[in-house]
């Protein structure tokens, strides 16, 4: 396993946080979202694409995220995804939330 | 569907449903909302849900069995509507084409590449079931129950023009049909149009009901995200059992043994409505099927109909009514009023029906030119009776011959000049036509009748059950 990269389930609960962060900037389809996170986390974070599509249909089924099928400059159709006013508020939440868990941590262990 | 007004108030009736209103501009409203808003409200919401239930164009997919094979294994488990399933796979096949396209532009061989784009999904399984978790919330569930009841009025509207379209063609066929028949091949016979229409109108409810369990099955599976083919098969289960129970308990309709089989055909149509073809859309059925279905449709009712056909009775409206020397003897013509119409016909009567087992018959004696204007006092145990009628087309014109006695009887009021008697006929499977005649004990203690009497029709209006129990 890379060094580098953390897995399992601490990234499973980051999933979402992570993917309402990349989408902060503007509506990306799934590729993109997986590929947009590898960059910003210099692959420390390489997630497993098998949870971002269930990660992205269950956001938009609690409308924190809408999704739009729209034809791409290259290549097949693509479903875009799209931060809604709740997406803000639970990103903002979970932004807090990871504060709270950083600094907790970083006492913890001095 | 309908609104009816009158001294007790205004009445919206929608299929089963009657409410008294408090004010007639509400009915006028509900009466449009029926006809015109609810059917456009169902239009849009089967486009709706047309949207989700039906795949589109399939997604362009890389070129390699491989992929083709993990995207089919993915839409078999997934478990959701067609419509998103088709969209899933559609997001996974243009994930997987990035994917590739990404490695082999890094150098990657493409086969290599294929695989590990494949791999990089992990196990089709695992991600169908992570997908449809993600995709059936609880809150979905909810809505979609909540959808599926909203359907049910929704289809139901829709299906009513569904039905009137359907009706309308029938009838006119089978009525053209019948008329011919009658005109040309069978002279004075009476076919039956009542039992015709009567099956018509139930093949008709039939498609409304289809329609309805069609749009709640695939509104409740698009909301939910759950597959209509569970959906509509345990519609099918709960609702066919219970439709069933309540066309044979509960919902009152005019019974006749032929009739009975057709009874149960709207029930056969929400099963069919739930269940068929429910996970995509409907073949397209030819004009020239249709056209065919319709003919032999109505050559198959006009085949049921003719052999109940009912001989008509020579020379009708008659002068007088037939059958009555199985009746009492007329009473002596002294003590009995004449009227000025039939020679020795007594006391004029009418019939009238009253609600729908019983008839309210009056006999008057007022006959201005008549020495006996009032019954005489010396007559006692008064009373109505009624006999099976032989009938003349579907009218009674007197007393079936072979009748051994009164159906059923009542005591008679004397009301002024009037002999007034309501029978209560009950739900009887020997009807509808009827005669009734009043009958009186004179001083010699014989029992006559005192009018040649009337005749009268209280067509079987009950369950199924009710007419399977009635007495003969």
């Amino acid at each position: 396993m890379d060094e580098k990269r953390i897995k399992g389930q601490l990234l499973k609960g980051m999933t979402p946080l992570l993917v309402l962060s990349v989408l902060k900037d503007g509506e990306l389809y799934g590729y993109e979202i997986a590929q947009r996170i590898r960059e910003r986390t210099d692959s420390v974070f390489a997630l497993n694409e098998g949870a971002l599509y269930p990660a992205l249909h269950a956001l938009e089924a609690e409308g924190s995220l809408t999704a739009t099928w729209r034809e791409s400059d290259k290549g097949p159709k693509r479903r875009y995804y799209a931060l809604t006013d709740k997406g803000r508020g639970k990103l903002a939440e979970h932004e807090r939330e990871w504060v709270t868990f950083r600094t907790a941590v970083a006492k913890a262990t001095g | 569907m309908g609104l009816s007004t009158g001294t007790e108030g205004t009445w919206f009736t929608y299929l089963w449903w009657t409410v008294e209103l408090p004010h007639p501009f509400i009915g006028e409203l509900l009466f449009a909302a029926s006809f015109l808003v609810l059917p456009l409200l169902g239009l849009w919401w089967i486009s709706r849900v047309r949207d989700r239930m039906d795949p589109s164009a399939p997604a362009s997919i890389p070129d390699d069995a491989s992929v083709t094979r993990y995207l089919d294994a993915l839409s078999a488990s997934l478990g959701l509507p067609a419509g998103v399933a088709a969209d899933v796979r559609s997001e996974i096949a243009a994930h997987l084409t990035d994917t590739i396209d990404g490695l082999t532009e890094g150098g990657m061989p493409r086969d290599v590449a294929v695989t590990e784009a494949i791999g990089r999904l992990g196990p089709v399984h695992d991600l169908a079931v992570a997908i449809r978790r993600s995709q059936q919330t609880h809150r979905r569930l909810l809505a979609g129950i909540g959808g599926g009841i909203v359907s049910v009025p929704l289809g139901l509207a829709v299906g009513i023009w569904a039905a009137v379209g359907l009706a309308l063609p029938l009838m006119l066929l089978v009525l053209v049909s019948l008329s011919t028949l009658e005109a040309h091949l069978a002279p004075g016979a009476a076919l039956r149009r009542d039992l015709a229409m009567d099956i018509i109108s139930l093949t008709a409810q039939a498609l409304m009901f289809g329609v309805a369990a069609r749009l709640a099955v695939r509104g409740t599976a698009a909301v939910s995200r759950r597959s209509p083919t569970a959906i509509g098969r345990s519609v099918a289960l709960a609702g066919t059992p219970a439709l069933g129970l309540l066309v044979l308990f509960v919902l009152p309709g005019p019974q006749t043994w032929m009739t009975i089989p057709f009874q149960f055909l709207p029930v056969i149509g929400f099963a069919l409505g739930a269940t068929l073809r429910i996970d995509g859309p409907l073949p397209r059925v030819r004009r020239r099927t249709i056209l065919a279905a319709v003919v032999v449709y109505a050559i198959t009712i006009v085949t049921l109909v003719v052999p109940v056909t009912r001989a008509e009775a020579d020379g009708w409206p008659l002068d007088e009514a037939v059958g009555l020397e199985v009746l009492p003897p007329r009473g002596p013509r002294a003590l009995v009023p004449q009227t000025a119409g039939v020679a020795g016909a007594g006391m004029d009567a009418w019939c009238a029906t009253r609600g729908t087992t019983s008839a309210s018959c009056t006999f008057d004696a007022s006959d201005q030119g008549h020495p006996n204007r009032r019954l005489s006092a010396k007559w006692t145990g008064l009373r109505v009776e009624a006999w099976p009628a032989t009938t003349a087309g579907a009218w009674p014109v007197g007393v079936d011959p072979a009748a051994t006695g009164p159906i059923v009887t009542a005591p008679a009021t004397r009301d002024g000049t009037e002999l007034v008697g309501t029978l209560d006929i009950g739900m009887r499977r020997d009807g509808p036509a009827w005669w009734v005649v009043p009958t009186g004990v004179a001083p010699d203690g014989q029992r006559y009748r005192l009018s040649d009497g009337d005749g009268v029709e209280i067509p079987f209006h009950g369950t199924v059950w009710e007419w399977l129990m009635a007495p003969v």
